[in-house]
């Protein structure tokens, strides 16, 4: 308390001597720094730090510190949720249920239409694909004849 | 804050991939509508919650047929490089051109579950029409449940 109580006579001992303007530098500097370190508060401080210019400095230097930190904050806080509804957008266009068909140049969404030209390309498929199962086996069939035809023009050892 | 924006980012390009299982592979670059204005072309994609997919145990249905001329030249190189990846397949070729795939492809896990997924192609390059053809589907049947359900669809 007493402590304070000194310090804070030092301050104003040194202001009144700044607006009589009988400082001397090093003074000055010493009540610059003891403005800029104080922890008390005081009308005399504020119209002190006003006077010298430190007052507004110092709180724009913490406004400006408290903005950048609020907008880094707000900045991860909107990245955060940019994901979360991206991805709550991702997951619900690909659970939601998509059934739909192009046809000679028409988009159809009709789920019997769809599933009947589904089964018209299915029916298409597995006729080729029988007839190329067909066809390898025939053509393994071939291959299975001259195997049989080169081994029996040679006698068993 | 990179290390923030690198994560957003890794977030955002991972998050589908764990969704479909037909995310992510080539074929998907015929499929949407792309080649609507072409009458030769017919295209089914379904999946979700579909009365026809879940009577086949199906998360997944998607088929593709086009001219063999045109559209051979561009689902070959898709299924044959989404087919690199394969852990069972049947492929024939002929006079140098695929002629018939069926691809197994690495399962992927959907909320738990083992989802399969197959991938065939037919090209049938003589005949009146000449046409190629994809098939896609994925869901929890097993290889010779798939080869069943080809041949009950395609009677």
């Amino acid at each position: 308390m007493e402590k304070s109580t000194g310090e804070l006579s030092r301050i104003i001992s040194l202001g009144e001597r700044y607006f009589e303007c009988s400082l001397s530098d090093s003074d000055e500097s010493r009540l610059r720094d003891m403005l800029a370190h104080t922890t008390l508060e005081h009308p005399a401080i504020d119209e002190l730090r006003a006077m010298m210019g430190f007052r507004a400095p110092v709180q724009i230097g913490r406004m400006g510190r408290r903005s950048g930190m609020r907008r880094i904050a707000a900045g991860i806080a909107a990245a955060v949720a940019l994901v979360i509804s991206l991805s709550v957008y991702i997951i619900r266009v690909d659970n939601a249920p998509t059934c739909v068909a192009y046809a000679n140049g028409v988009r159809v969404t009709d789920e019997e239409e769809v599933v009947r030209l589904m089964m018209a390309d299915m029916h298409y498929f597995g006729h080729g694909a029988s007839s190329s199962t067909e066809s390898f086996q025939t053509e393994l069939g071939d291959v299975a004849r001259m195997i049989n035809d080169y081994e029996s023009m040679y006698p068993e050892i | 804050m990179m290390r923030i924006v690198r994560l957003i980012l890794l977030l955002v390009v991972l998050s589908p991939c764990a969704v479909n299982g037909q995310t992510g592979m080539h074929i998907n670059r015929v499929f949407g509508g792309k080649y609507i204005s072409d009458p030769s072309v017919t295209e089914v994609m379904m999946s979700g919650d579909q009365r026809f997919l879940r009577s086949h145990d199906l998360n997944t249905l998607a088929t593709f047929r086009g001219a063999s001329a045109t559209y051979a030249p561009i689902l070959q190189p898709l299924v044959l490089a989404d087919g690199a990846q394969a852990i069972g397949r049947n492929v024939r070729y002929k006079d140098g051109k695929l002629q018939y795939a069926f691809f197994m492809l690495p399962a992927i896990e959907k909320d738990g579950n083992k989802i399969n997924r197959y991938l065939y192609y037919l090209n049938v390059d003589t005949g009146k029409n000449p046409s190629v053809m994809m098939i896609y589907f994925d869901g929890e049947l097993s290889r010779t449940e798939a080869e069943s359900l080809i041949k009950s669809l395609s009677k």
